[in-house]
């Protein structure tokens, strides 16, 4: 079974997802906030793919990357945004290996997650 | 006798001497009076306002350089078009603004600044400000105007108020996304399962279709407020309209709507957001469509015009008043029944990310002529 993290700022977002790939067949790990979020990263969890919101507070969605860079980690990634305004990030998206295909704007229609998801792992 | 012949001749030349003098002091006079009036003319030729002095009747004694290049018009145009007041303001309302100020300068002698619009010789609207006063000449009151051109000025007021509302609109809608995802995700989910009583489906399903359309209006609010260039590639300009009329021409034809093309052939090749600039043209059909309720035409044509790639959606519908005119690139801002007031607020946005400039010329139940203007070189 594939294990996704989950990270946002907004726990009710977190609880959305989760309870939609569960009910998908996902197992889900789930961070509230990037601190969290690089705790897990950091600990020897296996992580087939994880979803992060760009915007939190303390510790953004570009400082979880940066951190998974460094641990080596290189499981596919999805980014989430609730503004369409990422052209401040893209940048360090793009010096992070990521194009416009692998960000998903708020609010995401569950389905349109689900197949970029299956899209990421390479599954039908 | 010789003596008395003596005396005359220095009595006159005492006169002459007099006249002598007379005429070098009225010479000398002259000579001032030249030169203050040559001063005059400097000032009135030199100074930046439209200056004029002008009688009841609308005629005008000075009608500096300045003004007429304010107006297009020369003096002598001005003194001798009929009602030059109504073709110089054309709106009804700032006729009568101008007449109340010509009343309450004769009873008063003072009248506060007042702000009008004219239309230029070569119909451009343009908004100016203008200071009057009395003054008296040859026993009659005559009219001192001096009138300054603040177009640029309001144009540059209203873009920093639209700025300002787009980042307060940024905001908002950022903060309206995490909450709209939640409701159309757990109605999502709660769809997903087994649910007996058909109203309570019926409603999880309305919830997260009118989420969608909360999310669309959202999004068309934040590409207004921050408008940003998405991937730039270089198009053919023809091409890209063509492919959005292709879109939507089908459904054009049916609203008795004829589509004209006029494109120019060759033009450079440009560096744009092909999708956001789609959105703009899709906006300006629908928005000509809109004002044909009965059908119409729609021209649409592209061209060259110095360093800009120039593009004019015009249509035979029902134009607008210059109330509205001044209004529609502010969010929300609508005539219309079902309207979002947001096409435009948006196609602004978008043009200017682009450094380019959108232009209406409308005629109240003639047409309207939208124009954008594209810079050539990819800076801009
Ligand atoms: N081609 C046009 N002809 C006449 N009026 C227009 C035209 N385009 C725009 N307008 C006016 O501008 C207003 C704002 O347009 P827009 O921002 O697209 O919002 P909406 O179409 O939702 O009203 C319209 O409601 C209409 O009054
Ligand atoms: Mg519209």
């Amino acid at each position: 079974m594939y294990k996704i993290l989950v990270v946002d700022d907004e726990p009710q977002i977190v609880r959305v997802m989760q309870g939609f790939l569960i009910k998908m067949g996902f197992e889900v790990a789930e961070a509230t906030g990037g601190e969290e979020a690089i705790e897990l990263l950091r600990s020897d969890i296996k992580i087939d793919l994880m979803i992060v919101d760009l915007k939190m507070p303390k510790i953004s969605g570009i400082e979880v990357l940066s951190e998974m860079n460094k641990l080596n980690r290189k499981q596919p990634t999805i980014i989430l945004t609730g503004s369409i305004d990422t052209s401040k990030y893209l940048k360090e998206l793009k010096d992070f290996g990521y194009t416009i295909k692998d960000i998903l704007y708020k609010p995401v229609d569950l389905f349109a997650l689900l197949d970029l998801v299956k899209n990421k792992l390479q599954i039908a | 006798m010789a003596k008395e012949l003596d005396e005359k001749i220095k009595f006159l030349q005492g006169r002459i001497n007099k006249l002598e003098g007379k005429l070098l002091e009225r010479k000398q006079t002259e000579g001032a009076l030249r030169e203050s009036e040559s001063r005059l003319y400097t000032v009135l030729e030199t100074i930046q306002e439209g200056i004029t002095l002008s009688d009841e009747t609308g005629h005008f004694y000075i009608y500096n350089s300045a003004m007429e290049k304010l107006t297009g018009y020369s003096r002598e145009e001005a003194n001798t078009c009929p009602d030059f007041i109504k073709v110089l303001y054309p709106d009804p309302q700032d006729q009568q603004r101008a007449l109340q100020g010509i009343k309450e300068l004769l009873e008063r002698g003072t009248c506060r600044e007042v702000e009008m619009r004219i239309l230029t010789k070569d119909g451009q609207l343009k908004c100016i400000l203008i200071w009057s006063s009395l003054a008296l000449y040859k026993g009659r009151k005559i009219f001192l105007s001096a009138y300054r051109d603040i177009t640029e000025h309001k144009e540059m007021e209203k873009r920093e108020r639209l700025a300002q509302l787009g980042e307060l609109v940024a905001d908002m809608a950022h903060e309206v996304n995490n909450p709209l995802m939640i409701i159309s995700g757990n109605a999502q989910i709660s769809l997903m399962e087994e649910i007996q009583n058909e109203n309570v489906k019926e409603n999880l399903k309305i919830i997260f279709d009118e989420c969608r359309k909360a999310k669309d209006i959202i999004q068309r609010l934040l590409k207004f407020s921050r408008p940003s260039r998405g991937e730039l590639r270089e198009i053919d300009i023809n091409k890209s309209i063509e492919a959005v009329v292709g879109i939507v021409g089908h459904q054009f034809e049916l609203s008795s709507i004829e589509i004209i093309r006029d494109y120019t052939k060759d033009l450079p090749i440009i560096s744009v957001d092909e999708q956001q600039l789609a959105e703009v043209f899709m906006n300006l059909l629908n928005n000509s469509k809109e004002a044909m309720p009965k059908g119409g035409v729609i021209t649409i044509s592209t061209s060259l015009a110095g360093n800009f790639l120039k593009i004019d959606f015009k249509d035979t519908g029902c134009g607008m008043e210059n109330e509205v005119m001044g209004r529609i690139f502010e969010p929300f801002f609508t005539t219309k029944e079902k309207g979002t007031g947001l096409g435009l607020s948006v196609c602004c946005g978008i043009i200017r990310a682009h450094n380019g400039e959108l232009k209406f010329k409308s005629e109240l139940h003639k047409g309207t002529i939208a124009t954008i203007l594209l810079p050539l070189r990819k800076d801009g």
